[in-house]
């Protein structure tokens, strides 16, 4: 047997019995347990964990571990965090009572560099990264944004994540979360022709760096 | 909770791709290498897309050498050069490997 990690959480109380709560340091690492030979991208797997994940969040804050990774021992568990657990514990401890909500939006294409211009791959590279980072919202957008959404948040970034969309990461307190689906419906009204995707609650992820 | 303005979109996004990736494949012996070459090319401009976010975020965390960046880029420029090729031998544009994946058209 083997488990799929879900999260990395404050208590053990946050974990079970929703899943196996395996010890990481002073913190908890929940895995769900699949049989060795289980694929990892079987489609009940995945809503299985997509469901235990949702439970889990429920309960308590906790931050998100990506799909995909497996261990057989609390050892193996964790080599993968044991250099981040001091600063999950301090986040774990001061967001308990918040979660993450994501609000994607698409901007104009930024000028896409074409390969045939460059002769080194570092070049191409930072050209492409110089492309994505770009890319910007539109202002009135933005404007919005800032009035209906940004106060509602503890903290909040703005992530560019390819050269046509970007992304607002926030933290905001549970209790918060109707005043921000409030703010999202606003902001349907005031800049319909903007796209963008508003959604939450998400365990912490981007404010764990788990992305980076 | 998921608030969208672009709702129709993400209707179609959960059911997966289907403006690009044909429900059945022509068979049709001049049309089936196209469809199958649609499909398995879709698949394989998703993952390349996913590879050069992957290089990117790797920049983004600074620790990358002066070497390992020209080998990143190197590997995206000649994966993006093989890409083209097959493209012009199948007669496909880019936005028939367009995978369609939600409301905002590059989330991925």
């Amino acid at each position: 047997m083997k488990s799929i990690a879900i999260g990395v959480h404050l208590l053990r109380d946050d974990v079970e019995p929703v899943a196996d709560a395996v010890p990481v340091g002073d913190l908890f690492m929940s895995g769900i347990a699949i049989a060795d030979d289980q694929p990892l991208s079987d489609r009940d797997l995945l809503l299985r964990a997509a469901s235990v994940r949702a439970s889990l969040l429920e309960r308590a804050t906790f931050v998100a571990v990506r799909y995909g990774f497996a261990f057989r021992t609390s050892g193996e568990a964790l080599e993968k965090c044991a250099s981040r657990l001091p600063r999950w514990k301090e986040l774990l401890e001061e967001h308990r009572a918040r979660v993450e909500f994501t609000l994607k939006v698409a901007a104009p294409a930024a000028q896409r560099p074409d390969r045939r211009d460059f002769e080194s791959g570092a070049a191409y590279l930072r050209a492409l990264h110089d492309a994505r980072d770009a890319a910007s919202v539109p202002e009135a957008f933005r404007r919005e944004v800032e009035r209906l959404v940004i106060p509602l948040a503890v903290s909040h970034r703005w992530v560019n994540r390819d050269s046509t969309s970007i992304e607002l990461a926030g933290l905001i307190d549970r209790d918060a979360l109707p005043r921000l689906g409030e703010a999202g419906q606003a902001l349907k009204q005031t800049v319909p022709g903007v796209p963008f995707l508003l959604s939450a609650p998400w365990p912490l992820e981007v404010f764990a760096g788990v992305s980076s | 909770m998921i608030i969208t303005n672009d709702e129709q979109k993400l209707r179609d996004s959960l059911s997966f791709a289907e403006p690009s990736i044909p429900e059945r494949i022509s068979a049709d012996p001049d049309a089936v290498e196209n469809g199958l070459a649609k499909l398995v090319l879709s698949i394989i401009e998703l993952v390349r897309r996913l590879l050069e976010k992957q290089a990117l975020r790797r920049m983004d965390g600074g620790n990358l050498t002066e070497e390992e960046i020209e080998r990143l880029g190197t590997a995206l420029m000649k994966l993006e050069e093989k890409m083209d090729e097959m493209k012009r031998v199948f007669g496909l544009s880019d936005d028939d490997l367009n995978l369609n994946l939600g409301p905002v058209r590059t989330i991925e």
